[in-house]
């Protein structure tokens, strides 16, 4: 098939070692399948700035319960893609010289310590692709705040503050 | 330092830290009044038990607040309420006597 796949947005710059792709980004963090939420990372600008993608498949297990016949995304799992693309950053931070990145040891990407001011736009369903981007807002020695915004189709689905301790 | 300047000084060094007090309390979601918080009380540790998650809290609030900058580097700052309103005054003296 030629045509109608998902459009893979390409953002490069020069401090940037992405685009990973999924077995990259598992390669980053300590979590595993069936719970890595992050397809591929496009950006990488640690420490400031990380952009991923997240493709959503009715296969995905919880569309059996939420909801039968209507499935959405559970807003804690969207939440959690933004704080595994933050957990990317950290780890990029940790491991990497610009341009040149090395495998991350696993489990040293952080615990998520506050969600604050999350707002949920819009549905996210099955065949949507999610654009995530995070920024670091504030940092104080192991404490990251992270600015987070996930948009579908150029429309803004969900955003919000996530503190991560690492 | 005539009597009435000592006055002023000591009346704008308890409302800095009254609002100090309200500010750990409000930001920090402390399921305490925050007149229960004395001056020289550690903040930190067996104090009021705060962890790293809020110190950046505290930071933001004050920044927000006060217009101070502190860092993680400040750790003697937050040795108690009193010693924050010190570092906050050594940077801002004028709110001494602020309305």
């Amino acid at each position: 098939m030629t045509e109608a796949g998902p459009v893979v947005m390409r953002e490069r710059s020069s401090a940037s070692a992405a685009p990973l792709d999924a077995d990259q980004v598992i390669g980053m963090l300590p979590h595993r399948p069936p719970f890595v939420f992050l397809d591929r990372v496009l950006t990488l600008e640690p420490p400031a700035r990380a952009v991923g993608l997240k493709n959503v498949t009715i296969a995905e297990p919880w569309f059996a319960g939420h909801f039968p016949g209507q499935a959405v995304l559970p807003g804690v799992l969207l939440t959690e893609c933004m704080a595994q693309l933050a957990g990317v950053l950290i780890a990029a931070e940790a491991t990497s010289v610009p341009g040149q990145l090395s495998a991350a040891p696993s489990g040293a990407a952080g615990m998520l310590a506050e969600i604050k001011h999350f707002r949920f736009r819009r549905r996210i369903v099955p065949g949507d692709q999610v654009r995530l981007e995070v920024a670091l807002k504030n940092r104080v020695g192991r404490v990251r705040e992270f600015s987070c915004d996930a948009s579908v189709d150029r429309h803004r689905a969900a955003h919000g503050l996530l503190v991560i301790v690492a | 330092m005539d009597y009435e300047k000592a006055l002023e000084t000591a009346a704008g060094r308890l409302r800095i830290c009254s609002q100090l007090r309200r500010m750990i309390v409000d930001r920090l979601d402390l399921p305490i009044d925050a007149d229960w918080i004395s001056n020289d009380q550690p903040i930190f540790g067996r104090g009021l038990e705060l962890d790293s998650v809020d110190t950046m809290e505290l930071i933001l609030g004050i920044e927000s607040e006060f217009e101070v900058s502190l860092t993680e580097e400040d750790q003697v700052a937050f040795g108690s309420v009193g010693r924050l309103a010190e570092r906050i005054l050594d940077d801002r003296p004028a709110l001494l006597t602020l309305p």
